[in-house]
């Protein structure tokens, strides 16, 4: 088999050069769509050349409107974070902390993450209105799971050593936090923000698409009310580009920030 | 065997929130048409089922999701073991398919709507482009790291390539796949409830969404209730018989 043969020393010099083989895939998938595109098989309105959709991406970026969806956007998104990271993070240290507080309820908290954030929507309409209010907190619950989980399990992989030097040296609360906690839990943090930000992300631009005034949900589910697609894709597009590129830049500094953690 | 009083607080404690949180509704605490009464959530079901189709959209839900998570168990597999054969195309795709998974997917669904139209074909077709990435990415990550020990064993055996997948590989990678389909498994569901959801389509999310066009808010939560146990009974699931396989 190849996945055997390959194994064997030198194999790997070809495999030195992925960026190569991605771009070729990249620009496949590019080429496809296009030849798609263009062949007929598909209505052009639902189905358009990638040059259309590049030049309405165009268009959406010189338009000062866009920009103000996307500040809209990405305020209620950081504020989400914000509020379901503190709750959740609070939460992750009572369970990492205490294992009373653990075998008791971090079971409901870990069964209700795998629920579609989006089905609470009605349930923050109500309180916090069709403004933003209700994106944020949409956003924040979809925050405090990962957080909560993530936090937790960093709090209880921390070495019981270093937990039982400082209490020897009977150091406080906040002492214990800022200099054992925090440290010990960096890595699970970072990991934890990551995981908060896509789910947030997610859960908020599509409250956006459900019912809204701004944001970048209410572009797209306009332009498909419009059945304007070429606006359409260049959203979806800008959205996955940069959410892509924000999952990937702290990926990447998670791994080096690991690293230097444990140098 | 005597239960633990974490494990007793853990089952008083949700009670004994509803039960005050009925107090602090009924004393205008918490403003009722914020947070229905928890009597009136519970009292909501049975009108459920009679007139809303409760138990079959339950299984409207149930059975989609079941489709779902057969074609990504199926294809997921299919890829990953694709990926894993040929492995420069395997190492340039990860990242890829790594990216499509970090991307809010769920956006997409219009496209869907585009393409399928609103029916249950796009639904279980968005479902399982939600789920596929992490069957892709685990079902790779086993098969790459099977121990050469059990390939060498094969080899010496002089069996086939086919033998040597099905009898070897797979059933070594299993574990690292099994961990993938859970998760391709969940990730499709909270895309197909969102689907639902978002069109006000088919199963549960369909109905909390007309429910709360109503108005109605206990009713409403009583079927958000619904969704919960059904996204933590398929967890349950999962992790029991991933518990299993390893």
């Amino acid at each position: 088999m190849d996945s055997i043969a390959l194994d064997r020393p030198g194999a790997g010099n070809g495999m030195a050069r992925p960026a190569y083989m991605q771009a070729l895939m990249v620009i496949a998938a590019i080429l496809l769509w296009e030849v798609l595109a263009r062949s007929g098989i598909f209505y052009h309105g639902v189905f358009p050349s990638i040059l259309v959709i590049l030049s309405a991406l165009g268009r959406l970026l010189a338009s000062a409107t866009f920009y103000w969806h996307l500040g809209v956007t990405v305020m209620e998104v950081l504020l989400a974070l914000a509020i379901g990271g503190v709750v959740g993070g609070v939460v992750g240290f009572l369970f990492g902390v205490s294992s009373f507080m653990s075998r008791a309820f971090e079971n409901y908290v870990y069964y209700i993450s795998a629920t579609p954030k989006i089905i609470f929507f009605p349930l923050v309409i109500t309180w916090f209105g069709i403004d933003s209010g209700s994106k944020i907190g949409l956003g924040a619950i979809a925050a405090f799971f990962p957080m909560c989980l993530n936090i937790a399990t960093g709090i209880r992989g921390i070495n019981p050593i270093w937990v039982r030097a400082a209490r020897s040296y009977r150091a406080s609360f906040w002492q214990m936090l800022w200099k054992v906690y925090l440290p010990g839990t960096r890595p699970a943090l970072l990991t934890a923000l990551r995981l908060a930000l896509a789910v947030t992300l997610v859960s908020v631009l599509l409250a956006e698409t459900k019912l809204a005034k701004n944001g970048l949900g209410f572009l797209v589910d306009g332009a498909y009310s419009r059945y304007d697609m070429p606006t359409m894709y260049a959203l979806i597009l800008f959205i996955f580009c940069v959410s892509v590129g924000i999952n990937l830049a702290l990926t990447r500094w998670i791994g080096e920030t690991s690293q230097q953690s444990f140098v | 065997m005597r239960p633990s009083g974490a494990l007793v607080t853990g089952i008083i404690a949700p009670f004994l929130f509803l039960y005050l949180l009925e107090l602090a509704i009924g004393a205008g605490l918490i403003s009722r048409f914020a947070v229905p009464f928890p009597s009136d959530v519970l009292a909501a079901i049975p009108g459920l089922v009679r007139e809303n189709n409760l138990l079959g959209r339950f299984a409207s839900t149930l059975g989609m999701a079941s489709l779902a998570g057969l074609l990504i168990c199926t294809l997921g597999v299919a890829l990953g073991a694709f990926l894993a054969r040929f492995r420069r195309i395997g190492i340039a795709a990860e990242p890829l398919v790594g990216a499509f998974a970090a991307s809010p997917m769920v956006l997409a669904y219009a496209l869907f709507l585009v393409f399928f139209g609103r029916n249950f074909v796009a639904a279980v077709a968005f479902a399982v482009v939600g789920g596929l990435p992490p069957v892709i990415l685990k079902t790779r990550e086993g098969l790459s790291t099977v121990r050469p020990v059990f390939l060498n064993v094969g080899r010496s055996l002089g069996i086939s390539s086919r033998q040597m997948f099905f009898k070897i590989e797979l059933p070594a990678a299993l574990p690292t796949i099994f961990t993938g389909v859970r998760l391709g498994f969940v990730f499709g569901l909270i895309h197909l409830i969102a689907f639902e959801f978002l069109l006000n389509f088919g199963g549960l999310g369909g109905l909390v969404a007309e429910l709360a066009e109503l108005y109605n808010p206990p009713a409403t939560m009583a079927a958000m209730l619904f969704v919960i146990g059904l996204s933590a009974m398929v967890f349950f699931v999962l992790e029991r018989a991933q518990r299993w396989i390893r």
